[in-house]
């Protein structure tokens, strides 16, 4: 497998990403979603969660960074600006995995940001029928029953524990965004007692033992189901690659998501 | 209600049933819990089986340390009302059983969900015979086994995975063998604090199944931080309390599943797959335990007399030592009073009269009803609602627990609004905006810049209450600080000298002044209804649950701020006794001149006395005496009385007073009721009188001033203690009698 190094930096106005190859043939970023993590700061805590290189060929291949931020490169089942945001919806997909899915199940998806539209797409393509709410007690979100499976996406205090609330006795609540490390929590009170389950579900996948054929088979369909979904370009960014000098843009939402496509 | 009460209507009670429903009525005793700290066995009746029912006459019931000291203690996330029997796993034999129940004939061995009881009805479905070979010790466990059985099922364990446990329990030791038979690659153990092993690789230090037994909040960080990608964290006890968020780092990049094992979230009619019945699960525990391959715990067991439970859950309490399987063993008691069927003759003569409770009984010969009550309110405030025209713009800082009573006063005050709810824990004002309304921010910088903030009202541990006070003075905002008014009397001192530089109101929030009957009280002393005052006598002992200093009575914000003197500025004194100093000094006027005071701390964590005994000698001759503590069990004695020449006030329950001569409330040389009233309405009358106030409608309703002299005179009963030595109190320079208000 190919792997490559990329690391990005951030002013208020421009995004610089630098990246290298490790192994493989030399190629072009082509886009690559990105995440504040305090999105009023965007000088601070920038990441990247997936990025889309094109090879010479033209072949496209995807990966995330892991810990080191080494990217370790898969064949793209789509096209560019596809395959940059499928690394958090897989990682959805693979926690709906571990969890076991029961076809039909009501999934109540908390947020309107980038990662709930995404949360619902994958929620639908693994046989849930989702419902999306973005504020507690919304009218969608189905208050007069609690649904089997809660997708917590917003990472707002209190939420956590009200998605709890809104989930059945034995059902499900996952949390993105990183909602579990950023909130106390009575789990007595809203888990244990409840016999519930609550999963963290980090934004860009992290592998269990077997599950590299699961992506390999798995990401076409993942791609079909998230065509088309990006972060709301609220505020544009420009950006520049290093060191093969390219330019491109980014568009960024609220939440601290953000999509930087490639020119040319 | 009390005891002897209660007994007779449950004895009255329990025959009406029994001759409604043609059955009998047993006799036994029953470990009960009435409060908080106190325990005690006493006789119970119960009627014999209805319909689906078994009575059981117990031999041993097992102890679940964890559960039973969280109740005892009342630890946070305990729900419970009080009276209340502990224990919910015992083995007894088979006495008779209700219509439609099959599977069991009296005289069978059976374990089940049996109370800390002799004698206990209880459903045929809770209930499953004990296997021949199974000893009664191991069978009184099964409920236990049950819950470990059902935490481990729920985490999904598989053959090869690597498990941890935490907690080192009897509950930790029994999941940990329960887990061992499911075929783990290695089961490890680990008590409090013991995260990863130092030992481990880091490999070795990540586990797929992470059980927690704990009951300790903070052990899920110790999860998160050893689980695998995609391990399973399950939790099996029941947590005490709020838990801080998962670490980042490691843990926060890891897709982890948290999964909750409550015992009562099992399937109740049929097992399901993941979901099994009591019934199942306990044959599985009563099979494992035949066959040899389940051993629940280590030897030797505690055998406990069940009338030494009280003994037995005090040391539970403190948690030393260690408390590890251990049963009631009710065969130690004497026959007639284990279960027998019952007499006529009613329970009277069980207890003995309290002869404290006859002594007051006499003191009070007859009491006639007195209607009269006082209005010390504002003569200005607006005619109908006792309140100023004009609505104060009030900023909270601290939204804990003591603010959502005064939130309520504000609110039923109706003359003023809260516009900021302020706490460096967002959470916390989140949900006191959500309540009360008001903006929400982790400073008090914005409300001191708000123009339509009139009055900061200060509900923070005590070490803020000082440079709080100053900043919000310095802004130009009125104060109210919840008692006592700082940690000591410089930082006292401090406040009012700001304030007066300001020309604002500072007040301290001493409630009891509202209350109907100390300002009744006031009015017969001013009136010389008791004549030249010669004593007082004051005490207040209550019990302060471990938790409470940890969070306070609700648990509502976690803090140890209690604990330490360096930020409470003392303990029971200081906390609770200022509310009496002020409330005497109020009343009766008179100056603190010497005081002898003895102080140590019992029970309480920290630095902090929870026992304090002080003997004052006030201007013009008065001898007041004043004990108080937050380590009674059972708690509840307070008393509170002046005298002098002509008559007496007592302001205990009810509240009443006696006075030689002609007065306002009542005839001369009779005992007569005081009007009384609640906290909550003293609280809302306060803020009003603070409201008026600040408008210029009325004088400042606690003067800063008389809040120094009460912690002047704390301040002298610290020394005193220190010193082992009477004390004369210092003349502050503005002493109660002397008031000049600050504005």
């Amino acid at each position: 497998m190919w792997s490559r190094i990329a690391e990005i930096t951030s002013t208020r106005d421009v995004v610089r990403i630098r990246h290298e190859w490790i192994s493989g043939p030399e190629c072009r970023l082509r886009a690559a979603l990105v995440r504040w993590e305090e999105p009023e700061d965007p000088t601070r805590r920038v990441a990247l969660v997936g990025v889309a290189w094109e090879a010479p060929g033209g072949a496209i291949s995807w990966g995330w960074p892991d810990v080191a931020g080494r990217f370790e490169l898969r064949t793209g089942p789509d096209r560019p600006e596809v395959c940059s945001v499928l690394p958090p919806a897989l990682s959805l997909a693979l926690a709906f995995r571990r969890g076991g899915v029961e076809l039909g199940e009501r999934a109540l998806i908390l947020g309107d940001g980038f990662l709930a539209r995404l949360a619902c797409a994958v929620a639908s393509a693994v046989g849930y029928r989702v419902v999306q709410t973005s504020e507690p007690g919304g009218q969608d979100a189905g208050d007069s029953m609690r649904a089997d499976v809660v997708i917590e996406t917003t990472a707002v205090p209190n939420r956590l524990e009200w998605a709890t609330t809104r989930c059945r006795d034995w059902g499900r609540v996952y949390s993105l965004g990183g909602g579990l490390t950023s909130v106390p929590l009575n789990y007595y009170a809203h888990v244990h007692r409840r016999a519930l389950t609550l999963t963290q579900v980090p934004d860009r996948p992290v592998l269990c033992a077997g599950e590299e054929e699961i992506v390999t088979r798995g990401t076409a369909r993942l791609a079909d189901a998230v065509r088309g979904i990006r972060p709301e370009g609220v505020e544009i960014l420009d950006a520049q690659m290093f060191p093969d000098g390219s330019s491109g843009r980014l568009e960024r939402e609220r939440s601290g998501w953000g999509l930087l496509l490639v020119e040319g | 209600m009390p005891l002897q009460k209660r007994l007779i209507l449950e004895w009255g009670i329990a025959r009406l049933r029994a001759a409604a429903k043609r059955r009998g009525v047993w006799r036994g005793v029953r470990v009960v819990c009435h409060a908080s700290g106190w325990v005690r066995l006493e006789p119970v009746e119960i009627l014999g089986p209805g319909p689906g029912d078994v009575l059981v006459r117990s031999r041993f019931s097992a102890v679940s340390p964890g559960t039973e000291r969280a109740l005892y203690s009342r630890l946070p996330n305990t729900h419970v009302s009080h009276p209340y029997t502990p224990g919910y796993s015992a083995i007894g034999t088979v006495i008779e059983v209700g219509p439609g129940v099959t599977p069991f004939r009296p005289g069978d061995r059976v374990a089940g969900q049996i109370p800390h009881m002799s004698v206990a009805n209880v459903r045929a479905d809770r209930l499953i015979p004990v296997t021949t070979n199974v000893g009664d010790i191991e069978a009184a466990f099964v409920t236990l086994g049950v819950i470990a059985l059902q935490g481990v099922r729920k985490a999904g364990l598989r053959f090869g995975d690597r498990v941890a446990v935490l907690g080192r329990g009897v509950l930790g030791i029994l999941t940990s063998r329960v887990a061992s038979l499911a075929g783990p690659a290695t089961v490890s153990i680990r008590g409090r604090g013991e995260g990863p092993g130092k030992s481990d690789t880091p490999a070795e230090a990540l586990h797929e199944i992470i059980l927690d037994v704990s009951g300790n909040p903070d052990a899920l960080a110790d999860a998160a931080r050893m689980a695998a990608p995609g391990a399973r964290i399950v939790l099996i006890g029941s947590s005490r309390g709020v838990s801080p968020p998962l670490p980042q780092g490691n843990a926060g990049a890891m897709p982890i599943e948290i999964r909750g094992a409550h015992a009562q979230m099992r399937a109740d009619k049929e097992s399901l797959p993941g979901r099994w019945t009591f019934r199942d699960e306990a044959g599985l525990y009563m099979d494992w335990v035949s066959e040899g391959r389940l051993v629940p715990f280590d030897l030797p067991v505690e055998r406990i007399d069940p009338r030494e439970a009280w003994r037995f859950y005090r040391r539970l309490g403190r948690g030393e030592p260690p408390v590890r399987a251990a049963v009631f063993d009710w065969d130690r008691l004497p026959d007639d009073l284990r279960s027998r069927t019952t007499t006529f003759r009613p329970p009277v003569s069980v207890f003995r009269t309290d002869p404290q409770r006859e002594r007051q009984t006499a003191r009070i010969p007859r009491l006639a009803r007195s209607g009269r009550q006082r209005n010390a309110r504002g003569a200005t405030m607006h005619p109908k609602t006792n309140g100023p025209s004009r609505r104060l713009g009030i900023a909270f800082v601290g939204c804990g627990e003591i603010a959502l009573r005064n939130a309520q006063a504000v609110a039923d005050a109706g003359v003023a609004e809260i516009r900021w709810a302020i706490d460096t824990s967002e959470d916390l004002a989140r949900d006191f905006a959500g309540r009360w309304g008001g903006r929400v921010a982790s400073g008090i910088a914005s409300a001191l810049d708000d123009p339509q903030v009139d009055s900061i009202f200060i509900c923070t541990p005590h070490h803020l209450h000082a440079p709080l006070c100053l900043q919000a003075v310095a802004a130009g905002k009125h104060v109210l600080v919840e008692k006592p008014i700082a940690r000591d009397a410089p930082e006292a001192a401090t406040m009012i000298e700001g304030a007066r530089a300001a020309g604002v109101v500072l007040s301290t929030c001493y409630p009891m002044r509202y209350l109907p009957e100390v300002l009744a009280a006031k009015g017969l002393v001013r009136e010389g209804a008791v004549g030249r005052i010669h004593g007082a006598k004051i005490a207040e002992h209550i019990y302060r649950e471990i938790s409470y200093w940890f969070g306070g009575s609700s648990g509502r914000s976690r803090s140890s701020w209690r604990t330490r003197r360096e930020t409470s500025g003392g303990g029971v004194l200081l906390m609770n006794l200022c509310h009496h100093l002020d409330a005497l000094l109020f009343i009766t006027g008179l100056r603190p001149d010497r005081i002898y005071c003895e102080s140590d701390r019992f029970a309480a964590p920290g630095d902090v006395e929870d026992l304090v005994a002080l003997t004052i000698r006030m201007t013009g001759g008065a001898i007041v005496s004043m004990d108080a503590s937050t380590c009674a069990p059972g708690g509840g004695h307070r008393v509170f009385e002046i005298w002098g020449a002509d008559g007496q006030i007592a302001l205990d329950e009810p509240p009443r007073f006696l006075s030689l001569r002609r007065n306002a409330l009542g005839s001369p040389n009779e005992w007569s009721h005081l009007p009384r009233g609640a906290e909550r309405g003293a609280r809302r009358d306060f803020v009003r009188a603070f409201a008026a106030a600040v408008l210029g409608a009325a004088a400042n309703p606690v003067p800063p001033e008389e809040s120094l002299a009460v912690q002047l005179l704390i301040d002298a009963a610290y020394r005193s203690a220190e010193r082992q030595a009477p004390l004369s109190i210092p003349t502050a320079p503005e002493w109660p009698a002397d008031v000049v208000p600050n504005r």
